[in-house]
């Protein structure tokens, strides 16, 4: 310390460091800290030889790696989920296709011969075919 | 194994609830920080008060020293921190109180004439401190009773250390400036 920062002299220095902890303080603080872990007893970290000499670090390693099992868990089993969904909406999709694509082939022949429905069409026609000549022979036999 | 390390492993067996461990860092620390609590607090019995609660801190705040500072530097820390604390909470209106000023120890002169002048010396260092603004006081103390470095109250009071610096500067004038008025008759303070 400079001489120009000195504020007290020994003698100053010395009377300050005067005040020393009581006797009976340290017996007081013991017996505050005794009864405060009795009140809280989970406030204070467990030995490590309360756990079986598992120290902290193994107790972190261990959750973490149980804390990783478990996520890989979650996440496969989420995997193997959407995976099965996405498989079924497939084959789902694909048996639509595959039926429709037969529903057409069977009732819309158009799409599949049209000349053969163009001829399916005349045969199954429930009208007859309506000429000019049986028109008007018709309509001179109802008169 | 320095009285660091000592402290250190102690304060690891406080984390895990180690009573006889805190008595080691009572032994090593308590009389700093009772005295620190005394000077900032005004009495004995709010530092006996202040040095239980501090110490019960230390307890259970074991697991929470990082070890980037030294264990003293960190119990200096929780000291302070509580003693400004308890002043902002109590709101004193007006000085400390200079109630039960404790007798000086005997150790420190050697005839009686000796002890009245030491006893003297101790009232009016300690009226002064008293009349001192509580961050100059404890900055103030920190230097020049437990003799830390700047950087350690930088570390304790969580400021640069410029404005330890700046702030002990301040503190020592105003420290000058009361004790002028108050002892320069008996010839007691510093010119």
């Amino acid at each position: 310390m400079k001489p120009e920062d000195q504020v007290l002299d020994s003698q100053q220095r010395q009377a300050l460091q005067v005040p020393t902890a009581p006797e009976g303080l340290w017996s007081r603080i013991e017996q505050a800290v005794t009864l405060e872990l009795e009140s809280k007893p989970s406030s204070v970290a467990p030995s490590a030889d309360l756990l079986g000499g598992v120290s902290r670090f193994q107790q972190r390693i261990r959750f973490a790696a149980a804390g990783m099992l478990g996520f890989m868990m979650f996440f496969g089993l989420e995997q193997m989920v959407t995976q099965s969904a996405r498989g079924s909406v497939t084959t789902s999709i694909a048996a639509s296709g595959l039926h429709m694509v037969d529903h057409l082939q069977q009732d819309v022949p158009l799409l599949n011969n049209p000349s053969a429905y163009v001829d399916g069409m005349q045969s199954r026609s429930p009208w007859p075919e309506v000429t000019l000549a049986t028109y008007i022979s018709n309509s001179e036999s109802n008169e | 194994m320095t009285d660091d390390q000592q402290a250190a492993d102690a304060l690891k067996r406080c984390h895990s609830g180690d009573v006889e461990a805190l008595g080691m860092l009572f032994g090593l620390f308590g009389d700093r920080v009772y005295r620190l609590c005394f000077h900032v607090l005004g009495s004995q019995a709010d530092a006996e008060d202040a040095t239980q609660e501090v110490f019960l801190r230390v307890f259970a705040k074991a697991g929470t020293f990082a070890g980037r500072s030294q264990v003293s530097t960190w119990i200096h820390r929780l000291t302070v921190n509580f003693c400004l604390n308890q002043l902002k909470s109590r709101k004193r209106k007006s000085t400390t109180s200079l109630e039960a000023i404790p007798q000086a120890d005997p150790t420190t002169s050697v005839d009686g004439s000796g002890q009245m002048e030491q006893t003297e010396t101790v009232a009016i260092v300690r009226e002064v401190l008293a009349r001192m603004p509580e961050e100059a006081r404890t900055i103030f103390l920190l230097r020049e009773v437990d003799d830390l470095s700047y950087r350690e109250i930088s570390e304790i009071l969580d400021l640069p250390q410029g404005t330890v610096m700046s702030r002990l500067s301040r503190a020592r004038d105003k420290f000058r400036q009361l004790a002028a008025g108050s002892a320069t008759d008996l010839g007691v303070m510093k010119e």
